[in-house]
């Protein structure tokens, strides 16, 4: 398995809750951005054997917000220098607003095959808090657009712990996505980032805390309904109709190879990982250059890879085989962290003798079985 | 060998610097070594003679400096002038009278805005006792806020004669130079005789880990020289002298030193107890008859537990007290378990200033991670069975029932304030177990009011408190009064059922509850939320007088893997494991360290 994520990172408004890598207002450089990203996975290439690609990811910041005519050529790069799978899944990141039925027919056409639409909430009076510009109408519709469209799997994104929001409201939420019924359902804690708009506003004590127990709540509420409806919590935050797991995804989880194009892109080989640098600008600026844009770069000993593939793996509801990875890394993990292992399961955190996975409770405290692994 | 440029005794001025904390003694002191060229530029930092970093950031001096300047004066003569540059802080108050001692006179600095304030009072006073002549200097004319006739007056109504009062600004080195002469002309020149028996003061003392303690001393009789054998009067150390010299202000080897001279002696003292500051050098083969006068042990008045964060650097906290007691006679350690945090060190400082400083320097210059308990005063305990302890700590008490009385120290606290401000400083004296004793006008603008108060009720907050509520006027000094009887108990934390032995303190009988309500209260907001719950409790004898809940942790995880950005999952959560890490298991409960000196803060809350 080998991935590709391509990292778009510009937006029409940034969200009140958003500490990622993106820009509002950056449309004049989007054309030679471009050009940057197709100059980078040429220059990767470049006589080097490279493994088949088994998954595209096209993330943002909102990726749609690039043209048709930009996206294709990013695409049809991609196929140029690397050899695709058949099978591959191709998933591009996008908001409703951001969306048009003209639009989605064209991604689907030049050969998107996944899409995944960050609604956050369904509750009118919740996507002004979070500084998103859709109205839950507008969320819906694009949805229905998109299954019009020809996608065949999409994911939804909701948000839960966000200020004011209580347990009838995502219920509600809860209620009128699975109406849809998605193929994949992200949910992801509002975590509160220090230089974000939201966070301000609660320091100054205009919205309440986030509360973690509330939060804890409303997770455990979405988990068990979203259970009843048929769908696997495959891992922490994700959830999907059988088949339909993200393998995109799934690859971070188990820990292997992608490489990230773009500015602020992550890539991994093996034992080592390195990004680009941030800001937009300066990545063309590098790239058009020096033919690169790294900013950082980890050889990661026995030690952190060890951790890395321990704490990823268990995220997954499969969790990991402690002997499988001992045969991996020559080392006999098992006994290494008996101690560990012992402590969290009498915790109650962990559970399973070779497959060892977290317990339900496990799950909203992963932080805590994980740090231990570190 | 450098010989030492030759001056007749009556050449030499010994002296030193006095001032309340602030008004400008080392920036005087700077002034002079620029003026003098004693340090040449390039050496010149801000106030050379705070050579430790801490000393620098704090702005304060905490060991005495002495250097020794040439001046040519203005009548054509050569001088020697030795500066001796005291620390600042009622907590060093006998360090000050042993480096006064060493002198004939004094520059009494007063900030020309701020005029006469508690230490001023103090130092002035000590060094009346030790006989110095006085020179008045105002600080600080240049400010715009100056009001140097004011400041003359109060200094007066000290009864301080004011005649020769200089008025200068070392910020700009107005008047420096003045200050200069006036040394040479009224400072008397020292008294000693070089064919007396050696008699020389250790005023200091620092440890340099090759040659043993460094020892700053004043010769007021005889000669003192290499090869010499030495002997401390006080300790009966005998040792042979290896090398002596003058600070420059960097030491400088000379051939020797003389009745009247200032500078250092190296003779292969391995333990800086065996040369304690007060005693008297002489020499072995032909002592003087009588040591000089003023020697005292320094006795700490402020105990508290030092413990390292992670167990397994107990035995480099040691090392580390070790080395450091080397240069801190004054600071004491004895090895002490505790139930919760295992093995540690119960220290004696002489106050909470010295105890940051300490604290401070363990882990600045050993690298240690340290948690430290509650501070605690001695506390005289008389059981019923007519036995007398002295504890200071709180979790040595023995049980309620067995105890016939407790005494705890008493201190006498001068507050030196501006009369609109008197209303405030007896609302926090009697707040504190405060007994008014006197109130005496300085001046029209400045009041002394006298409270004895115990010891403990200064430890906690005191001296901020008494800032704030006078908006920085008031000024505090103190000494201690011995002992006395008091109303107290011993409260106990308990966290998830089990005592914590650390958390004790002892407290009036009458504030008990409310101390306890306090107290668990600030814990609950500093321990985190554990996987279970955990209820904390505090307690007399088995009597439970306030409980507060921790509630259970129910959520920790990270949402959105960004981009696979992993790296950044991976160092949150090794932040996390550290943060862990620094914090002490007591049974299954993770306790940070600030808990540790929650007491301490449930007094700042209230501000």
């Amino acid at each position: 398995m080998f991935g590709l994520y391509i990292h778009i990172p510009f937006c029409k408004q940034k969200c009140f809750y958003c500490d990622f890598n993106s820009y509002a207002g950056l449309s004049r450089v989007h054309a030679k951005y471009v050009d940057a990203l197709l100059m980078e996975a040429e220059r990767f290439c470049r006589g080097r054997q490279v493994q088949t690609v088994s998954s595209i990811y096209f993330g943002g910041g909102t990726p749609t917000i690039l043209s048709e005519e930009l996206l294709e050529k990013v695409l049809k790069k991609c196929f140029g220098c690397f050899e695709i799978d058949e099978a591959c899944e191709m998933t591009i990141e996008t908001n409703p607003e951001a969306l048009d039925f003209a639009k989605l027919k064209g991604l689907r056409k030049m050969g998107f095959n996944r899409l995944s639409i960050g609604f956050q909430s369904l509750d009118t009076r919740l996507l002004p808090v979070l500084g998103r510009r859709h109205t839950a109408q507008k969320a819906l519709q694009s949805f229905d657009l998109a299954k019009l469209a020809g996608f065949k799997s999409i994911n939804v994104d909701l948000m839960y712990g966000i200020p004011g929001q209580d347990i009838i409201s995502w219920d509600s939420t809860l209620k009128n996505v699975l109406r849809l019924k998605p193929q994949h359902i992200s949910i992801y804690a509002l975590t509160l980032d220090s230089s974000t708009h939201i966070a301000r506003r609660i320091t100054k004590q205009e919205l309440p805390p986030i509360d973690d127990d509330l939060q804890a709540e409303l997770f455990n509420y979405a988990r068990e309904m979203l259970g009843l409806f048929g769908y696997t919590h495959y891992e922490i935050s994700n959830f999907a109709q059988p088949g339909f797991e993200c393998h995109h995804n799934v690859l971070y989880w188990k820990n292997g190879d992608y490489l990230g194009l773009g500015a602020g892109a992550h890539s991994h080989f093996s034992d080592v990982r390195y990004s680009n640098v941030e800001e937009p600008e300066v990545y063309i600026e590098r790239i058009m250059k020096d033919g690169g844009a790294r900013s950082q770069e980890e050889r990661l000993a026995a030690k952190q890879m060890i951790a890395e593939t321990i704490f990823l793996g268990l995220r997954l509801a499969e969790g990991i085989n402690i002997k499988d990875l001992s045969k991996q890394f020559d080392l006999p993990l098992d006994r290494l962290h008996a101690a560990t292992i012992e402590d969290l399961k009498s915790k109650g955190l962990l559970e399973g003798e070779e497959q060892l996975k977290l317990t339900p409770q496990g799950v909203l405290l992963s932080n805590e079985v994980f740090s231990q692994f570190v | 060998m450098k010989p030492l440029v030759n001056v007749p005794a009556q050449n030499i001025r010994n002296f030193s610097i006095i001032a309340h904390i602030d008004h400008g003694k080392s920036t005087l002191a700077d002034r002079i070594l620029e003026l003098t060229h004693t340090v040449n530029e390039r050496e010149m930092r801000e106030q050379v003679l705070d050579r430790m970093d801490l000393e620098r950031e704090r702005g304060i001096t905490i060991k005495a400096q002495a250097v020794r300047i040439l001046y040519k004066a203005r009548n054509g003569e050569e001088y020697v002038l030795n500066l001796i540059d005291t620390p600042g802080h009622v907590d060093f108050t006998y360090e000050v009278s042993r480096s006064l001692a060493a002198c004939e006179g004094a520059l009494l600095v007063v900030d020309a805005a701020q005029g006469v304030e508690a230490q001023t009072v103090a130092n002035a006073q000590l060094a009346i006792e030790n006989n110095l002549f006085l020179i008045p200097v105002i600080n600080k004319i240049d400010l715009p806020n100056a009001d140097p006739v004011r400041a003359k007056h109060e200094i007066e109504e000290l009864g301080i004669d004011v005649e020769n009062t200089m008025l200068v600004s070392a910020k700009t080195g107005q008047n420096v130079q003045e200050v200069l002469e006036a040394v040479i002309r009224l400072i008397p020149p020292p008294a000693g005789s070089v064919s007396n028996p050696l008699k020389a003061m250790i005023f200091d003392s620092v440890f340099d880990p090759y040659r043993g303690a460094v020892v700053f001393t004043r010769v007021v009789d005889g000669i003192i020289k290499p090869g010499q054998k030495v002997k401390m009067m006080a300790t009966s150390w005998v040792s042979e002298v290896e090398e002596v010299g003058i600070f420059k202000p960097d030491m400088t080897p000379a051939d020797q030193l003389e009745a009247g001279d200032v500078g250092y002696v190296i003779a292969g003292i391995k333990e800086i107890k065996n040369a304690k500051v007060g005693d008297t050098i002489t020499n072995a083969k032909k002592p003087a008859s009588e040591p000089l006068s003023g020697y005292k042990e320094v006795k700490p008045m402020v105990f508290a537990g030092l413990y390292p964060i992670d167990g397994g650097e107990y035995e480099n906290l040691r090392e580390a007290l070790d080395k450091l007691q080397l240069n801190d006679p004054a600071f004491l350690y004895t090895p002490e378990t505790s139930h919760a945090l295992g093995f540690g060190f119960r220290c004696g400082f002489l106050g909470l200033l010295h105890m940051d400083i300490v604290r401070e320097r363990l882990e600045r210059e050993y690298q240690l991670e340290l948690l430290t308990t509650t501070p605690s005063v001695v506390y005289r305990v008389t059981k019923r069975t007519g036995e007398v302890q002295m504890l200071n700590n709180p979790s040595d008490f023995p049980p309620p029932g067995e105890i016939e009385k407790i005494e705890e120290p008493y201190i006498s606290a001068m507050v030196l304030v501006p009369p609109d401000y008197i209303g405030q400083v007896f609302e926090l004296c009697q707040g504190r177990r405060g007994e008014f004793k006197n109130m005496e006008y300085l001046s029209e603008g400045r009041v002394e009011i006298e409270h004895q108060l115990p010891l403990s009720e200064i430890l906690l907050d005191f001296f901020n408190q008494l800032k704030s509520r006078t908006r920085g006027y008031a000024s505090l000094d103190y000494e201690h009064i011995g002992y006395k009887e008091s109303d107290l108990v011993k409260l106990d934390v308990l966290i998830a059922g089990q005592v914590v032995d650390a958390l004790s303190c002892v407290v009036c009988k009458e504030k008990a509850h409310t101390r306890g309500r306090e107290l668990v209260k600030r814990l609950r907001e500093i321990i985190p939320r554990q996987l279970f719950e955990v209820p904390i409790q505090a307690a007399i004898g088995s009597k439970i007088v306030a409980r507060e809940t921790v509630k259970a942790k129910k959520k920790d995880v990270l949402a959105k893997c960004y981009g696979g950005d992993i790296t950044r999952k991976r160092k949150l959560l090794e932040r996390q494991k550290a943060g862990k890490r620094k914090m002490k298991q007591i049974g299954k409960v993770d306790v940070p360290q600030e808990a540790f000196i929650a007491f301490l803060k449930v007094e700042e809350e209230k501000k």
